[in-house]
């Protein structure tokens, strides 16, 4: 499937005439950005290093896991659209950048992975969980969401 | 000793948990795949740049 005509239509897009226009407010959008990267982020470390029995190990890790789910999906969400009006402004060079590619792939996997595989998992009590699952699972995800923000940092260097 | 319930809560969460071991290997597998290819690019330009030490 080609998205060029997606990003070609980006490019002119009223986003792209203010994300070009107004750095300002190309600033202000992209601190939503990074706030949102560290909400995410903090959550999937919160509940991960939980799993592997680093932090709050005297709160269960069903507790833990369910007040991350929250605000993983509003850090999530604060991503998604501020990442999609932050790309406007170099639509067209982000299409031709394998990096970037890279990073929505590892995005792709990572919210699959979340909403398919980790939440459903983990909605019920940890008790009936392998450990060793448990720990696999929490590798895995903050191995994708690693993956998310140094393939994304990455961007600005290829 | 596991009452009746929490014996077919068990029984019925072993597929998903069998999935999600093979999503996390594979999962883990590609990643590590993708960083080594990137690690390998960098040491290829690094090389490149500076020559090989030699």
């Amino acid at each position: 499937m080609d998205l060029y005509p997606f990003f070609d239509w980006l490019d002119t897009s009223m986003l792209a005439d203010i994300s070009k226009a107004h750095g300002g407010v190309f600033a202000v959008v992209q601190m939503f950005h990074l706030l949102g990267m560290s909400i995410l982020g903090g959550m999937v470390l919160v509940g991960d290093l939980r799993l592997l029995n680093v932090v709050m190990r005297d709160t269960p890790s069903e507790i833990v896991i369910e007040n991350t789910h929250k605000w993983f999906s509003i850090g999530l969400a604060t991503m998604i659209i501020s990442g999609i009006f932050l790309s406007s402004a170099v639509s067209l060079k982000l299409y031709y950048n394998e990096m970037f590619w890279a990073k929505m792939s590892a995005l792709a996997v990572g919210i699959a992975f979340f909403y398919l595989v980790r939440r459903p998992l983990l909605s019920v009590p940890h008790e009936g969980i392998k450990p060793g699952l448990l720990k696999l699972m929490a590798l895995t995800s903050i191995a994708i969401w690693f993956t998310v923000a140094a393939s994304g940092r990455w961007i600005g260097f290829s | 000793m596991k009452s009746e319930a929490e014996r077919q809560s068990s029984s019925s969460h072993k597929p998903r948990q069998v999935i999600a071991t093979v999503v996390c290997v594979i999962v883990l597998a590609s990643l590590a795949w993708f960083w080594s290819e990137q690690v390998k690019e960098v040491i290829e330009m690094l090389e490149l740049a500076y020559g090989d030490g030699a």
